[in-house]
Order: structure tokens, then sequence, then C-alpha cells
């Protein structure tokens, strides 16, 4: 299908001003300018744009911080990326800087605000450069600052960098960290749309979502929600790795199987199938080669589709050894302020080492599946809700392998 | 460090964070990127540098440190001159990371954690780097090295090790 995403990541120098504007870029930020701010966000509304981290309506989120009355207004670009096995927005920032400052300043000028800021996790460096160089040469040309293209519109964009934190990717920690404090997810509402940085009304976005906006002002919204699966218009960048002989981003529509993404784009399993994570470690494992890469699919075999994170493992591959890697990610991650988030984890990882160590009882099976719906009911944010998710599916789909390790039943 | 480079670079880290509070503002949101600028300059954040923040944030310095522990790039004890941090996530983990950290372990002799007695190496054990396309996967300072094996390893290693 027709790239709208990744279309100008093989392009030599695009990071460079003139090269982008010699191909059509800061059009969609031109046409903009001459058209009202609710007309734009109607086209947006009619593309049917939803986030790409997580999934909720574009136009939704955008026309809730237009509505609202307090200033000033912030857009946030959430470019953390700490997402195990997601390497998507990296390339974005890389190859395409200035469609995602052209985004964002068109963001601005709809709902209002005249101050975006691009969260950049910490260990992207040299993509921090990029962005940066662009945002210099956007001001010197004209179309960042001070009366965007004599519009009287004003618009500024600075990186914020991060310092290697997965859970301020979570937008209210992400928030609290551009503000100097600890990033620690906050409970929700109010949503950021309400109460965000510093307080205002803020749009957090992720890179992906952001880069979608300059072609739908260019072609419109009706086109947009033409492309693609009807229920999700649009592309979908899959980070495809693991035990796979092509890893890569590819751009698909939603709805794409796991077969075709595997077999046709990744050229196939490197060794034999053993079990696919769809949506990164937050979400549940799945075997099945059919299963359709959207939400409402994934939601059908307690999966979820996340980034659109999809980690192929073979059969070498322990899976009571991945569960267990999965915890200790969480562990080291969690921010620690909901108890059952913090201690969930830890005793999930106390449970899955006696399996580790051939001494679990066979209560442990379903205390593991208590633990999980616990955590998923009452823990504040994503993290804690989720950390047991590939766990709890690893049970679903090898049992016989977690019943091998159960301690051998005393004869007595 | 001798005394006179202390010095020295004590004079770059505040000038530098001075600069970077004239152009942000002395609010707590440019405390991130003072800690950043700090980190950046010294390879570390010392006792000094916190109370120095805490005397222009007026912030207790328990609390500049409750933001320092949050975040893994940020450190308060001085790292090797290669910093290697060597990615551990389920991609990598998946293309035989274990492995890669074994030989990193055998060749420096340090553990994760750990830097070796002449300073030059630090090694740490790492979540996603955002190459897994690549995997396994490490960095060196700012140098992303992938599709690792034991022998590319060796030589990045060697490479490094006949630098001074
Ligand atoms: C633990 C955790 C980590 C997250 N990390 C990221 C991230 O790295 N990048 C991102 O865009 N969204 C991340 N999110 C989702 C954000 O909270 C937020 O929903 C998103 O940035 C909204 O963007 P969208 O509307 O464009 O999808 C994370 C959420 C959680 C719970
Ligand atoms: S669920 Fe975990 S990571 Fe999320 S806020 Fe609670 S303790 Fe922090
Ligand atoms: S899992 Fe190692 S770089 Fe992503």
């Amino acid at each position: 299908m027709e790239e709208l995403l990744l279309k100008n990541i093989r392009k030599t120098n695009y990071q460079n001003i003139s090269v982008y504007v010699a191909d059509g870029g800061y059009q969609a930020l031109k046409k903009s300018l001459f058209m009202k701010p609710e007309d734009i966000l109607n086209e947006v509304k009619k593309s049917c744009l939803t986030g790409r981290s997580a999934a909720f309506p574009v136009a939704t989120k955008w026309s809730l911080t237009r509505q609202n009355s307090a200033r000033p207004k912030y857009i946030v670009c959430n470019a953390d990326e700490g997402e195990p096995g997601c390497f998507k927005d990296r390339l974005l920032l890389s190859r395409d800087p200035h469609r995602l400052l052209e985004a964002m300043i068109i963001t601005g000028y709809t709902v209002g605000s005249q101050q975006g800021y691009i969260y950049i996790r910490g260990e992207y460096t040299n993509e921090s450069q990029i962005v940066e160089n662009a945002i210099s040469q956007a001001e010197e040309n004209g179309y960042l600052g001070e009366n965007i293209l004599g519009s009287g519109f004003s618009f500024h964009i600075r990186v914020y960098q991060g310092a290697g934190s997965y859970v301020a990717g979570e937008e209210t920690a992400l928030l609290r960290s551009m503000a100097g404090f600890r990033p620690s997810p906050g409970i929700r509402p109010p949503y950021p749309v309400k109460y965000g940085y510093l307080g205002k009304p803020t749009v957090v976005n992720n890179v992906e979502t952001l880069v979608n906006i300059p072609t739908i002002v260019l072609n419109g919204g009706d086109w947009f929600s033409e492309i693609g699966n009807p229920d999700y218009p649009g592309t979908k960048l899959f980070c495809l790795s693991g035990n796979v002989n092509r890893p890569g981003v590819y751009e698909l529509p939603f709805g794409v199987t796991l077969g075709e993404l595997i077999n046709e784009y990744g050229y196939g399993v490197r060794g034999e199938l053993k079990a696919i994570l769809p949506g990164g470690v937050a979400s549940g494992l799945v075997t099945d080669l059919n299963i359709k890469m959207d939400y409402k699919s994934l939601a059908k075999v307690n999966s979820l589709l996340g980034p659109g994170v999809v980690i192929v493992m073979n059969k070498d591959v322990d899976i009571i050894a991945i569960s267990i890697h999965t915890l200790e990610f969480f562990a080291r991650e969690s921010c620690g302020k909901c108890s059952v988030c913090r201690e969930g984890i830890r005793a999930g990882l106390t449970i899955m080492n006696r399996f580790a160590r051939n001494e679990a009882e066979l209560g442990d099976i379903e205390l593991l599946k208590t633990l999980r719906r616990l955590m998923y009911d009452t823990a504040n944010c994503v993290l804690g809700q989720a950390a047991l998710n590939a766990t709890v599916s690893a049970i679903r789909l090898f049992r016989n392998e977690f019943e091998s390790r159960v301690r051998n039943q005393s004869v007595w | 460090m001798t005394a006179q480079d202390n010095k020295e670079s004590n004079v770059i880290w505040q000038s530098n964070v001075e600069l970077l509070i004239n152009r942000l503002g002395k609010e707590r949101t440019s405390l991130l990127p003072s800690l950043e600028s700090i980190q950046e300059n010294l390879g570390f954040i010392p006792e000094d540098a916190v109370n120095y923040l805490g005397e222009i944030y007026k912030l207790p310095v328990t609390e500049i440190y409750s933001v320092i522990t949050s975040y893994k790039m940020l450190d308060t004890e001085i790292k090797g001159k290669y910093l290697i941090k060597i990615c551990d996530s389920l991609s990598c983990r998946i293309n035989q990371s274990l492995n890669l950290i074994k030989s990193i372990r055998d060749i420096l002799n340090i553990q994760p954690g750990e830097t070796t007695p002449d300073n030059k190496f630090t090694l740490e054990v790492v979540d996603c780097l955002g190459a897994c396309d690549q995997a396994p996967v490490m960095m060196v300072n700012k140098t992303i090295y992938g599709k690792l094996n034991k022998a590319k390893l060796k030589n990045i290693l060697n490479d490094l090790q006949s630098k001074d």
C-alpha cells in the first residue's frame, strides 16, 4: 500500500529544510494558516485519526483542549519511546523531523497554543540533535517562531530530553518529568486536556500520530478516512523483531494478519514459531498467525495492540524465563506509588521463580491469575494493570510447561 | 582526576548550568535539564552540584536526589571513560544478549554496574535502546553497535582498549 508515514525516510538530506520544502514540505502549514482552526479540527474529526499509542480519537482530545478557557495551552509530542521492542518514532524523528514540526505548529494553531515541546527519550541523543537543528532551520525560515509566515500566529517548539525512565512515557508522568518532578503517573481524571503541563490544558500525542496531520490537512479528512481499514483509517507502523528473518518497521493497514506481517514482510520466523507478543511486553502472548492486528481482534484473544510492537519467539525460547524477564522489567520500572503494583510485581516474581526452580505448588497457577486480576482492577496506571499479562497468557497457552515445573507431589 | 582538573571541570559545569538557567528560567522546569547538563559535563552528579542546585531552586537536597534516582541516565558516582550499555530487553535477549554480557564480563573482568580499576570501562545492562531490528545491541557512550556477535564485540572492545 502507499506509504503515508515512511514515505520520506529513504530520501537523502530530508533533515535539511530546503530539501523538505522543495518536496512540498510546509505546504500543509501554509494551507492551515488560511483555514479557520475549527475547519482544521473538522477535517481531523472526519479523518477518524486515533492516537497511535493509546488509541484515543485525536479530534476529541484537541477539541477538549481548544474549548478550555484556561491559558496558556501546550502541545506536547511524546517521543519517549521506552517500550521494549519499539523503534519506530526514532525513524521518524531522525529521517523526517520537519514533518513533525509542521504537524505540531498546525496542532498549536488549531487548539490555540503557542508553545510546543518534544519530549525525546534520553538515549536518543543523535535524534535530539537532528530535531534541534530542524527547529533552528524552521525558525530561520519563518515557519516557526513569532508571526509565522506573516499570519500573526506565533508558535515555539523546544526539545525536552528524558533521562532514562520507562514510566515517564505515561502522559501524566511525562508532564511531571518536564515540570522537574519525579516521573510518576498521576490519577486521571483530570486528564491533560484539562490539567496538563504546569496545570494548563495540554495536548499529548505520540510522534506517529502527529506525523499524519500534514497529510490530512492537504488531502482532507474524508480522503484519509477511506485509507486502509474502515474501522481504523490510515496506516500503522509495526515494529517487528525477535526471531524473525527480516526485522524492521513496516507500514501496513490495521487488521493485517500476524501471518502476513511475519511471513511476507519479515520473511518468516527464524526457527519454529512458539509465541508472539503482538503489542509489546504489556500485551498477552498469542500463537495464532491468523489473528488480525487491530484493537478489537486482539482484545478478543485477551491481548492488545499497544504501540504496534511485535516480538516473535521460536521454540528455543523458555516461556517461564520470558515471563520472569518481563516481570523483572516492570519491577525495575514501576514508580512504586501503588502498593498493589510495587508489591504485586514482586510477588509475581517470587512465584515465577518457584516455577523456574521446579519448586512451584499447583495452587501457584491460580495465585498468579488472582494476582493479575487484582492488579488489573486496582493499579493506577497501565504499567501495573498489565504487568502480569504476559505471564497469565503464558499459563493459558503453555499450561503444561507450568505444570511440569510443579514440585513433585509428596507420596503420603 | 587531579585537583587542577577538578577545579576546571567545576567551573565548566557551573557556568553551563548558569547559561542554561538564564535561558530556561529559574523555575523547577529547568531542574532536569540542569541535572542532564552536569551529567554530560562530568559524567556524574557530585554532591557539590546537588548542593548548588538546592540553593538555586530553593529545594532540599533530598528532593533533588529523589529526582536523580528516578532516571537511569543520571548517576551520583563517577563512571568509566567508556560507558558500555548492553541491551537485555526482550528482542535482544531472544538474540543471545546473555552470551554477550558474559563475554564482556570475561574480557573486562567486571560485573554489570562495575567500573574497571583503570576507570576506563563501566558496564551497564540496560533496557531497549530502540534499535531492536539490529539486535543484539549495545551503546558505547553515544555510538550504537548492532548485530553483535562475539567476534565483533571483541574487536570493538580491543579498539577501545588500545585508545587511551
Ligand atoms: C507505562 C506507560 C508508558 C508509556 N510510554 C509511552 C511512550 O513511550 N510513548 C508514547 O507515545 N506513549 C506512551 N504511553 C502512552 C501515553 O500515556 C499517552 O497515552 C500517549 O502519549 C498519547 O498519545 P496518542 O494519543 O497519540 O496515542 C505510555 C503509557 C504508559 C502507561
Ligand atoms: S501502577 Fe505502578 S507504575 Fe503505575 S502509578 Fe501505580 S505504582 Fe506507578
Ligand atoms: S530490545 Fe534491545 S534494542 Fe530493543
